[in-house]
């Protein structure tokens, strides 16, 4: 049984359109959205084929509910949780957040968050995902991924299929 | 054989022989039952090769006690290790513990000896006795002590519960008596013996044999090690990806969409990034 684990950046991108309101976009930006909805479904593709078990933490969820109305945040919840493992802040993943979150401290200042806040929720997303029992994280933050390392894998989203079973119609004959 | 030679021998069997004394007013061996003696040998047994009850079904072969004999005065019963010395070391290890249970003189190692701590806490306390432990080949004192009540003592403050999510395939679900569950659970060496609210949650279960599950539950944890040591199952999802695009579409259509009009949504979650 493998259990892994992925932050809420891969949802989104996975249930994007990449094309859909993007008018007035910088092509940057309407570029990455293409590009990051190509990966996450690769990836999403390897879970379903290997069947992998998911882990979402509910607090990861937390984030996906940021842009959704208050009637229907309860219909996100659901639906994560028909697809993903969703588990809550527990008092293990508490001790395991608390360690990465002093660990990550104590890495060089390069190496560090920007963002105070973003390292706490990290760590307490990363510490859920280990708590339950998975042993890769994934997330396209490098600073993610190196809180994950302190314990798990960490990794970022697969540029290409490694089974080479999986890519959008247009990028076949690159 | 020379004089040398025979004392020798001598010192090594007696560095061999542990004694299991069972000491208390009125104590003598016909009046101990025989399942007190089993249980705390095989309590002695574990401590001496440190058997992980966790991890290892039964002590290795080579390892074992082998009872010699039994004497008067209260309760003595003389055994020979399969491997003295470690048993020695391993017993100056529990006496350690025993006297400073919040020290760190076992630190992760905890789990190894609670269970049989417990079960020779429990006899001390039926017998309303002490057991002690000795290698006489190697010190007149005991290596530890065991009276009734020590080991509610060193567990106060030894384990920690809560609400958790615990991911296994279910092996067994049912029992003529008490409802349980047996998981298999990732990472996990033995198979996990879970207690099941009720008989309607064991049934569910039952119909998952062999397909893994997500059970949310109340656990205890070992608080140094967070070992988990027991479960108890109060509901149970089968959560599962399934098609992907069917997925996708209806996580979008629960409400992921209104992530549609976010340009840079990395940065309204994470803030700056690199």
């Amino acid at each position: 049984m493998n259990v892994v684990g992925i932050d809420s950046m891969i949802v989104i991108w996975a249930g994007c359109v990449p094309d859909l309101n993007t008018e007035s976009w910088p092509k940057e930006k309407i570029e990455k959205r293409a590009e990051m909805k190509r990966r996450a479904t690769i990836l999403f593709q390897l879970f379903a084929r290997k069947k992998w078990h998911i882990v979402l933490p509910t607090i990861a969820i937390a984030e996906l509910l940021v842009k959704v109305p208050e009637a229907g945040k309860a219909n996100l919840i659901a639906a994560q949780g028909k697809r993903f493992i969703c588990p809550s802040f527990d008092p293990r993943a508490a001790a395991i957040a608390s360690s990465l979150f002093s660990k990550f401290k104590s890495l060089p200042a390069d190496q560090q968050y920007q963002d105070r806040n973003v390292l706490k929720a990290d760590s307490m997303i990363i510490g859920s995902v280990i708590a339950a029992g998975a042993t890769t994280f994934y997330s396209h933050d490098a600073a993610a991924r190196r809180m994950a390392e302190l314990s798990i894998k960490g990794k970022d989203l697969p540029v290409r299929d490694p089974d080479g079973q999986f890519d959008f119609p247009d990028e076949q004959d690159e | 054989m020379s004089q040398l030679s025979m004392q020798e021998n001598e010192t090594k069997i007696s560095a061999e022989t542990i004694e299991l004394r069972f000491v208390g007013p009125g104590i003598e061996p016909q009046k101990i039952p025989l399942r007190a003696v089993t249980d705390a040998l095989s309590a002695i047994q574990d401590l001496a090769s440190w058997r992980d009850s966790f991890e290892q079904a039964k002590v290795p072969q080579d390892k074992g006690l082998t009872l010699v004999d039994v004497r008067k005065g209260s309760a003595v019963y003389d055994c020979i290790a399969g491997c003295p010395g470690e048993a020695a070391i391993n017993f100056q290890r529990v006496g350690l513990f025993l006297n400073e249970p919040d020290g760190d003189s076992l630190s992760d190692q905890i789990g190894t000896v609670l269970a049989p701590l417990k079960a020779l806490s429990q006899i001390a306390k039926l017998l309303k006795c002490t057991l002690a432990v000795y290698v006489p080949g190697l010190r007149a004192e005991p290596f530890f002590k065991i009276e009734s009540g020590i080991y509610e003592r060193i567990t106060e403050r030894a384990f920690v519960s809560g609400e958790t999510t615990i991911i296994g395939e279910v092996v067994r679900a049912g029992g003529a008596t008490d409802v349980r569950c047996l998981l298999r659970v990732p990472g996990r060496t033995k198979l996990l013996y879970c207690d099941v609210v009720d008989e309607k949650l064991a049934r569910r279960l039952g119909q998952c044999l062999y397909e893994p599950i997500v059970a949310t539950g109340t656990a205890r944890w070992l608080n140094r090690t967070w070992r988990l040591v027991t479960f108890k199952i109060a509901d149970f999802t089968q959560p599962e990806l399934g098609n992907v695009d069917e997925a996708i579409s209806e996580i979008r259509g629960a409400g992921l969409a209104y992530w549609d009009e976010v340009s840079d949504p990395e940065s309204l979650i994470r803030g700056s990034h690199e």
